[in-house]
């Protein structure tokens, strides 16, 4: 077989015409030189640059730097070249196979991309990045949460009368924790307390107003000191880390539209982490209660009268800040006339909470199975605290 | 469009006279009307870009993003050799292992200093933060001529035509006393000298790349960078934004149409006959695309954009791309360009 095309030397960019001849191993090259002599440039298969990827172009370049270099004059005749080669190398790769497939191709790439994907966010950021949280020494995560409480509390009055009181109340509990725990109770008619990395709780003195009696307060800081045992506020700054590192990988070659796609769908399923947390801290700080002899009652009664709690604007602030708020995230007033639609259903796949009738129902089932032959009882110096934050 | 019809140079024509010997009888002004225009042809399919996308985020999915400077190398191959001026291809000669290599030297420079950004406030004592995320953006700025260094170095090296190097000769120590002024300037003036800073940074450049003994200069300067941003930015105001694809135009004919190729101590202009008219049709399909497919067809929009601008592109007929001499040496450190892709500097 006997094929045109044009040769360039590496040398010059001048185009010469070339005939070609194929050999077992090998290709011909002859052309003629400036001066019109006749010269041979013979090709080892190969040698022959790889093509990864192939496309319509019928370039093919030989050797070392400058290369030499083919032009076929059309796609039968680059076909048949390597055709005439089918185990050399220079036309194998792993895309050209894939390529091969066509439409298949394409489509099945398209849903295992989409399948790849949502493995990753539903399981594997989450046990990377847990995993990453636990192996963080108590030390450096207690100096995490020492930076956000200056950094929250600069903008904040703290009470300290009622944080002495607090802290009080909270040591008489004797909850079960690896972390020292440090409560501030701050000026605030927002109904609100979140839990700090490291062992810190801060309570807004508008959840104290709300709050009625000492078994109340205690399921209020047993559900912050369940967040802190649990690592949940650092679980969730390193599962978005990790997300936030496999984004900045990926979105490389992804085009603009679909990293926004991506970017709120991180923030979709954040938040259904954090909601996750909330349930842990939930029926974590009941255990704490029902060791402690406290009955879990308050817990539940709490929560009751918080749903009805709407969100404020310093919530959203505390969510941006990512900060663990606790309460008050509640979109949806559950007792309006809303409450009889589904509404709650969705209300609760985007809230970081769970929607106030779930948590009230997984907390009364818990209520169900708990041994009421121990009595629960609140001491006489518990509540000279609690009177005194009661106290205005 | 007309493009299949003109290739100016037809494969077919083998058996005809060899074309002029090099340099001999070309007597070619700026503009040479007698030959036709060296018009930038783009051939790649849709389809074949589509999968090849996917395919590179599959493997980039599943190896947690290790895989990317191998898709970045592969959609490279794509472009390059899909483009076609005087009958012959664009060739890359990048390797994924080559941009690895420098991805990784990028990442551990600048993911240090994006993540002491992104997350520095959460875990430095606050009166630190101010300090530490300062520092961290003045050294990203300081990386900026590097980068652009490296990334002209290695990206030109690795690419030709005709079996023909591109190159580029900047030092990078000039390159860093003739911008850093530049660079304070917009600082301090809150980047109303932004022009100055990128028409020089591009004269720079432009005045230090080759594709074999062919140069090439910028001719525009700072102060009608500076007219046409303010001219367009009232435009795209007064529009209420609709203005923004015919602003996009004029940017790119101002740099196109500046920028001039020397070959043989004769100057040939580089040409665009896109119109913003176009621009907003093809940007009006490609969006309706990307919407109808909830973003899978991303990538086709993207390829849309990139082959409307590469085909509106043309070089002055008298340049004569039969008579080019290889001059250039390899380059394969690819770390430079990596830092562009981070930071998301353009050419």
């Amino acid at each position: 077989m006997v094929v045109k095309a044009y040769f360039m030397d590496g040398k010059t960019s001048k185009r010469r015409a070339c005939e070609l001849t194929f050999l077992d191993d090998s290709i011909s090259i002859k052309y003629d030189d400036d001066a019109l002599n006749k010269q041979t440039s013979t090709w080892d298969t190969a040698r022959i640059l790889k093509l990864d990827v192939r496309t319509t172009s019928r370039t093919l370049k030989y050797g070392d730097f400058p290369y030499e270099v083919l032009e076929l004059s059309t796609d039968e005749e680059f076909e048949a070249i390597i055709q005439r080669y089918p185990s050399a190398l220079f036309h194998q790769s792993s895309y050209n196979k894939f390529k091969a497939f066509g439409w298949k191709g394409i489509v099945a790439a398209a849903v295992s991309v989409v399948a790849v994907s949502v493995l990753f966010f539903t399981y594997g950021t989450p046990i990377l990045a847990d995993g990453l949280a636990r192996s963080l020494p108590k030390k450096y995560e207690a100096s995490i949460g020492q930076n956000f409480r200056e950094t929250y509390l600069q903008f904040l009055t703290i009470d300290s009368v009622k944080t002495a009181h607090m802290q009080s109340f909270y040591n008489q509990l004797e909850y079960q924790s690896e972390y020292a725990i440090s409560i501030v109770v701050v000026e605030s008619d927002i109904v609100n307390a979140f839990a700090l990395p490291g062992g810190s709780i801060v309570v807004y003195s508008g959840i104290l107003d709300r709050i009625e009696n000492e078994e109340e307060l205690a399921g209020l800081l047993a559900h912050e000191v369940s967040h802190i045992n649990g690592r949940h506020s650092l679980r969730l700054i390193s599962r978005e880390l990790a997300m936030y590192l496999l984004l900045a990988s990926l979105t490389g070659d992804v085009g603009g539209f679909s990293a926004v796609l991506i970017e709120n769908s991180n923030m979709i399923s954040s938040l259904s982490f954090s909601r996750e947390f909330e349930k842990d801290a939930d029926l974590k700080g009941f255990d704490l209660m029902v060791e402690s002899q406290l009955n879990p009652q308050g817990m539940v009664s709490l929560f009751e009268k918080l749903g009805s709690v709407t969100d404020s604007l310093e919530n959203k602030i505390v969510k941006e800040l990512r900060l663990d708020s606790t309460l008050t995230n509640v979109s949806f007033d559950s007792t309006s006339l809303w409450s009889d639609i589904p509404w709650e259903k969705a209300a609760e796949v985007l809230s970081t909470h769970p929607a106030p009738k779930n948590r009230i129902n997984y907390l009364k089932d818990k209520l169900l199975k708990v041994n009421t032959s121990t009595p629960f009882f609140v001491s006489e110096s518990l509540s000279h605290d609690f009177q005194k934050l009661k106290a205005h | 469009m007309e493009k299949e019809n003109i290739p100016p140079v037809k494969l077919n024509s083998l058996n005809e006279a060899n074309p002029p010997v090099p340099g001999s009888t070309n007597k070619s002004a700026i503009d040479e009307p007698s030959k036709p225009d060296h018009k930038f042809t783009f051939h790649g399919s849709y389809t074949q870009y589509l999968g090849l996308s996917l395919y590179n985020l599959l493997l980039t999915v599943v190896t947690l993003g290790l895989y990317y400077p191998w898709a970045k190398c592969a959609i490279r191959n794509f472009l390059m050799q899909e483009t076609e001026v005087d009958g012959s291809r664009f060739e890359w000669h990048g390797t994924g292992k080559e941009m690895f290599k420098g991805f990784i030297k990028a990442y551990l420079i600048f993911g240090t200093l994006l993540l002491t950004i992104q997350f520095g406030p959460m875990f430095l004592p606050p009166s630190l933060v101010l300090w530490v995320i300062f520092g961290a953006y003045l050294l990203l700025i300081a990386f900026i001529p590097l980068a652009i260094h490296g990334m002209m170095r290695y990206r030109l090296s690795r690419t030709s035509l005709r079996g023909i190097h591109f190159g580029y000769r900047g030092v990078l120590k000039d390159f860093y006393k003739k911008t850093s002024l530049d660079f304070l300037w917009t600082i301090i003036s809150f980047g109303i000298y932004s022009s100055w800073l990128q028409v020089n940074l591009r004269k720079y450049v432009l005045k230090h790349s080759k594709y074999g003994n062919v140069s090439a200069k910028f001719t525009a300067s700072g102060g009608d960078l500076f007219g046409l941003t303010i001219v367009q930015s009232l435009l795209i105001m007064i529009t209420l934004y609709i203005y923004i694809p015919w602003a996009i135009i004029k940017f790119f004919k101002f740099y196109v149409e500046h920028t001039i190729i020397i070959q043989e101590e004769k100057e040939y202009q580089l040409k665009t006959d896109a119109s913003g008219g176009a621009y907003f049709w093809v940007l009006i399909k490609a969006g309706f695309l990307t919407i109808v497919t909830l973003g899978i067809a991303g990538p086709i929009a993207n390829l849309m954009v990139h082959k409307y601008f590469t085909e509106s592109m043309s070089l002055s007929g008298g340049f004569n791309f039969d008579s080019i001499q290889q001059t250039e040496t390899a380059y394969n450190d690819a770390t430079g360009d990596d830092m562009a892709d981070i930071l998301d500097l353009d050419f």
